[in-house]
């Protein structure tokens, strides 16, 4: 046993007044979290795309329905979307998260985030929602070539969004010109 | 062993002191702007959650991206494009530099290789699998993490100099199956097959398997040295698979490879018939929860075996024969908790056991020269605690307790602060100790000519400082300067004992200082790229230069789109000033350029893709400095390889 016994004792002494002297700094203010998992940096997104878009009253029930998120397909989120947007106040309605593999069990949603596992039938899925108000989100790499709205991708490890301006403004949807100046711009299909 | 219950009982009451003021802590992604969002560096490591910039170390990340734009096709091609890290290759075995040290006959353990976490450094020699050793393909590699410096108080033995992660792909990364082969001169062929799929939410599976073969230079010419020839092949198989369901992860890996060797090493006869075999398999199950989005768990249990035979031509009868046979444990448990707004506990320990360390020399005329099984065993706690004493300031402080079976117990310690003075700046404060036991091999091989045992080796230490800043410069160039000073004590090295033999013995202090400034810029047309640069000096105890370490290192690296974004042509070039050999020489000075073409759909048909390449492009004759165990004291670095290849993902 010989530990150099000289070197112990300073960065112990530190650590415990590090853990000690805590109470002290919890009075601070929150601060910004630095880093986070793929899918929590998306689902923040997600909730920025809510702010920063705006929906005709027609897309919703009534003044008091939910803004209904909705994912379709395998759910890459896990928790991410719980933890990061439910129950949060967006535009006066509360958020609601609603999930499955089938289209038409989604109702009444104002943004369908498209899961990976619906690659295949894409073109499919995003005709049939073309021209209702409702905000289409995917994370494939074709997903705004092929009419989808918002696609979320990674580069150089830090996720990145791109736009298909058109095909948002022939579903009613105003996107504010901050989140434009931000995406990557995706030329949309001729009336397709 | 008093010492070692009050330290433990110190470490405990300060951790349980942390968890006592536990509040209920969600971290809100949804406070930040859109423009934060877009800056958040995608986590994966476990045990490094912090945007890059402001990791508490000097660390850098190498991408899947960057992997398939420079065609990095063995981990020791991606770590040479890292600022101060250089590699060597013997043609027996690669060997990995970091800031000016790569001391022969050291095996590189003195930097700690894991996969997704798992430590494969081996029990006997301590060595990374470099080249076609690591059981990964680089196909199936989503990061590589590097963190320079030491992490003994993450991670205990071996990280003395750097602690590389490798993240593996997820089946959903891959979501294809995909087919690539390549071939060009020295008749060298590689190719890699490759499966991933996300299955369901819960469960997601990736499989990865590459062969890969060449002949290697046909004649190997060293100065003062009669030209060997047809004895540089090599063979590779590897492969590896994962396989998630819910909080449980499985992966199972494993690497073969044959290396004739062309250098007349350990006095060998100057021909082909020389040869290393080296087998490793790797099996891991892990499980990691959250339980909620403050407290997150991991323990992992793991079963691995090494085995490496050495056939080396002496003379018929006199052949000597080479054996390592080794199996061995590890289980680690992790908990991190974020026990309030601005602060972070991470507590762990882990526990290996190694069933068998079999050494082994022997000849047909004598028999066995040595025959020692020598199981072994250590433990390991940590804590470690981020604290966040402003928005603009954080403080790290870690420590780790070990024992080990074959020597000392290890208390290392490492202090970081990490200061935001301004948006675009981070200043880092490091101060880190580190240290590694003797290997078993360094105590106890004994080859019955060259090498003799020395049970009596005390573990190495070292000690560093560093200060670095990154900043945001006009122009969107993110730019590192860092300084540093290493101190080793009782460092271990082979020496020359007389006669002919060699022996590990620890040879005293040894001191390093450096420099290191590293930029980079991406532009939107696709255009990347990055300089790099080390100075330094290396000194031994009595103030002479160290061997085989480069007064300086440049690195180039420039991605260029061609016409579009979908043909690349990628440029990677190496500077290394002259090294000192061991018998005094030097190597002069030397650069590597390797280049490679990407492009995306050709011929018409979607996701097939062509690649070209060219390592040691203007086949520039250069040396690296030999061992102990070489005739020679120059080894000739291999000349220009090209590589032709098709993709096909389907």
């Amino acid at each position: 046993m010989s530990v150099h016994a000289h070197v112990i004792r300073w960065p112990l002494l530190l650590l415990l007044l590090a853990g000690w002297s805590l109470p002290i700094w919890e009075g601070y203010a929150h601060s910004e979290k630095l880093s986070a998992s793929e899918h929590q940096i998306k689902a923040a997104f997600l909730y920025n795309f809510v702010q920063f878009i705006e929906w005709p009253a027609s897309a919703f029930k009534d003044a008091h329905s939910d803004f209904s998120l909705c994912v379709l397909g395998d759910d890459p989120f896990g928790t991410a979307l719980e933890q990061t947007i439910s129950g949060k106040i967006v535009k006066g309605r509360s958020l609601a998260v609603k999930r499955s593999g089938r289209l038409h069990d989604l109702t009444d949603c104002q943004l369908m985030f498209i899961s990976s596992s619906e690659q295949g039938h894409l073109p499919k899925i995003l005709g049939m929602l073309a021209g209702s108000s409702v905000l289409t989100v995917g994370d494939t790499d074709p997903f705004a070539h092929l009419g989808g709205m918002i696609n979320l991708y990674v580069e150089e490890n830090k996720v990145r969004f791109e736009i298909n301006p058109q095909a948002a403004e022939r579903s009613g949807l105003k996107i504010s010109s901050k989140l434009l100046k931000l995406a990557k711009i995706v030329p949309g299909t001729s009336g397709k | 062993m008093r010492r070692t219950v009050l330290y433990v009982v110190l470490v405990s009451a300060w951790a349980v002191t942390c968890l006592a003021q536990a509040q209920g802590y969600l971290p809100d992604l949804t406070k930040m702007s859109l423009e934060e969002l877009l800056e958040l560096e995608i986590v994966t490591s476990t045990r490094n959650v912090k945007k890059l910039r402001d990791a508490p170390a000097s660390a850098a990340i190498i991408t899947a991206s960057d992997i398939e734009e420079y065609g990095y096709r063995t981990l020791d091609e991606a770590l040479r494009s890292v600022t101060g890290l250089y590699v060597t290759n013997d043609r027996n075995y690669t060997y990995l530099g970091v800031r000016g040290f790569l001391i022969p006959g050291d095996y590189s353990n003195r930097v700690l290789l894991l996969v997704d976490g798992y430590r494969v450094n081996d029990p006997a020699y301590h060595s990374p699998t470099l080249g076609y050793l690591l059981p990964v393909p680089m196909e199936a590699v989503k990061q590589i993490e590097v963190v320079k410096g030491p992490g003994s108080a993450l991670y205990g033995s071996d990280a003395l100099l750097a602690t590389i992660n490798i993240i593996t792909k997820d089946g959903a990364d891959l979501s294809a199956t995909a087919v690539k082969g390549e071939g060009g001169n020295k008749s060298t062929s590689r190719s890699v097959l490759s499966y991933g799929k996300k299955l369901s939410p819960q469960s997601d599976v990736v499989a990865s398997g590459l062969f890969y073969q060449t002949n290697g230079d046909a004649v190997v010419k060293s100065p003062g040295i009669a030209d060997i020839h047809g004895a540089d092949a090599e063979q590779s198989y590897l492969g590896f698979g994962k396989f998630r369901y819910g909080d449980l992860t499985l992966s199972v890996s494993g690497s073969h490879r044959i290396k004739d060797v062309p250098t007349g090493s350990f006095s060998t006869l100057t021909q082909k018939g020389t040869s290393t075999l080296d087998e490793y398999v790797f099996t891991n199950l892990r499980y990691d929860h959250a339980f909620d989005s403050t407290k997150n768990l991991s323990v992992s249990t793991s079963y691995n075996t090494y085995d490496y035979d050495g056939h080396y031509l002496i003379a018929g009868p006199l052949d000597s024969r080479d054996q390592l046979r080794s199996s061995w444990s590890r289980s680690e448990l992790q908990f991190q908790w974020d026990t309030a707004t601005r602060n972070r506990v991470m507590l762990g320990g882990t526990y290996d056991r190694a069933f068998k360390v079999r050494q082994r020399v022997f000849d047909a005329a004598s028999g066995d020269t040595l025959n020692i099984n020598t199981p072994t065993w250590s433990w390991g706690v940590f804590v470690q605690d981020q604290l966040s004493v402003t928005p603009d300031l954080d403080l790290v402080l870690g420590s780790r307790f070990d024992e080990y079976r074959d020597s000392d117990n290890a208390a290392t310690y490492r202090a970081a602060a990490v200061y935001r003075p301004v948006k675009d700046t981070t200043l880092k404060l490091l101060f880190g100790t580190a240290s590694r036991g003797p290997t078993l091999y360094e105590l106890f091989y004994a080859d019955g000519a060259t090498l003799v045992a020395n049970p009596r080796l005390k573990r190495e230490t070292i000690t560093t400082y560093e200060a670095e800043i990154v900043q945001r410069l006009p122009g969107g160039i993110e730019g590192t300067l860092s300084v540093y000073k290493y101190k080793f004590r009782d460092l271990l090295s082979q020496v020359g004992i007389g006669g002919g033999q060699l022996q590990y013995q620890n040879i005293g202090s040894s001191k390093a200082k450096g420099l290191e400034i590293d930029l980079r810029k991406r532009w939107s047309s696709g255009l990347a790229l990055h300089l790099g640069g080390i100075f330094q000096k290396a000194r031994d105890g009595n103030g002479a230069t160290r061997t085989n370490s480069p007064y300086s290192i440049l690195n180039i690296g420039v991605v260029a789109p061609i016409f579009s974004k979908r043909h690349t042509l990628a440029l990677d070039l190496q500077y290394l000033s002259s090294r000192k050999t061991l018998l005094g020489g030097d190597t002069g000075e030397s650069s590597v350029t390797a280049i490679n073409f990407r492009s995306r759909d050709v011929f018409g048909v979607k996701r097939l893709d062509f690649t070209a390449a060219a390592n040691n492009l203007f086949d520039e004759r250069a040396f690296i400095p030999g061992g102990n165990e070489h005739r020679q004291n120059l080894i000739p670095s291999p000349t220009r390889t090209f590589l032709f290849g098709l993709e096909f993902r389907f």
